[in-house]
């Protein structure tokens, strides 16, 4: 019952639904019948004619009770369809669950960081985002995971300590004057 | 949106450093922790006198203290600004391309140029030509 359903519209990962929510979308247009689909559990995004469950589903069923509104028409369905506290941008981000998607390389960060920040971190960051993509390409997923989180790691701690440093500067500059 | 809110004041941050650098009166510029520590010219050795100077419209003393940045610049800013906005409307969709093999040997290049300023021979390199 409580499965969360996500499906991705106009380039976006939409969600998560609840199965009907996904039905009366797929019912009012919103969902075409080649989008893809995935929750927790499948391995990869599938189009909605693939997916078991929704595939047997009719299409729309007219005798009986009516079609639930389009959400778009239903101030309480707007917060039920609230987008969920993980961005699509943060899934991409190597987040949690989700089909799996190559880690970013880090390597304009690194090169950025190396020439603004002025610490030799930011150099340990390229030799780290230069892996990434190579082990992305042979199949390495985790060590491109790992390459990637330590790119990000160094990235980050070449640009928090030019911040600190900074800060420390104007404060004693502040404490001379 | 906390995002766009971060955007804004990350944006106004940048705003005043700006006017600062352009504007302060400084009897010298900040030094660098790093090269007042080790003695070492970093990749980046450079930069902060390169943009002053760019801000104040003065090109050659700008190449004459981090050439390899200022060259960089126009393509640090597409790729910075790409990814920013990716971040501040989330659209994974904008984000820069990661850069294929030519960014990897950019990288390097970068690298490179930090050990070379600190050779003999390479004093040309460093900020003011040694």
């Amino acid at each position: 019952m409580s499965e969360e359903w996500y499906y991705a519209s106009g380039g976006a990962q939409q969600g998560p639904v609840t199965i009907d929510d996904l039905k009366a979308r797929h019912a009012a247009g919103q969902i075409q019948a080649d989008a893809l689909i995935w929750k927790e559990g499948m391995d990869n995004w599938k189009p909605w004619n693939q997916v078991a469950e929704l595939a047997s589903a009719p299409e729309i069923v007219t005798e009986g009770a009516p079609v639930s509104p389009a959400p778009t028409a239903d101030p309480v369905g707007d917060q039920i369809y609230a987008p969920p506290a993980t961005t699509p941008y943060a899934g991409t981000l190597g987040g949690a669950g989700g089909p799996t998607v190559n880690p970013p390389n880090y390597l304009w960060q690194s090169i950025a960081c190396t020439l603004l920040c002025c610490l030799p971190f930011g150099i340990v960051g390229i030799v780290y985002a230069a892996k990434v993509d190579g082990l992305s390409a042979t199949g390495k997923a985790a060590a491109a995971l790992e390459a990637s989180n330590k790119a990000k790691f160094w990235c980050g701690l070449s640009f928090g300590t030019s911040i600190v440093c900074t800060i420390l500067y104007l404060i004693l500059m502040v404490a001379v004057a | 949106m906390a995002v766009r809110k971060w955007l804004v004041i990350g944006l106004a941050l940048g705003a005043a450093g700006m006017v600062i650098l352009v504007r302060g009166n400084f009897r010298g510029l900040p030094p660098c922790p790093l090269h007042s520590t080790t003695g070492l010219y970093c990749p980046g050795c450079g930069v902060t006198r390169a943009s002053r100077a760019l801000m104040h419209g003065d090109l050659g003393t700008a190449l004459q203290m981090n050439a390899v940045a200022i060259l960089l610049m126009p393509l640090m800013a597409f790729v910075m600004i790409r990814e920013i906005a990716a971040w501040g409307w989330q659209r994974p969709e904008w984000r820069p391309g990661t850069g294929g093999r030519w960014g990897i040997r950019l990288g390097f290049a970068v690298i490179l140029y930090g050990i070379l300023r600190n050779l003999p021979g390479f004093e040309f390199l460093r900020p003011g030509g040694g």
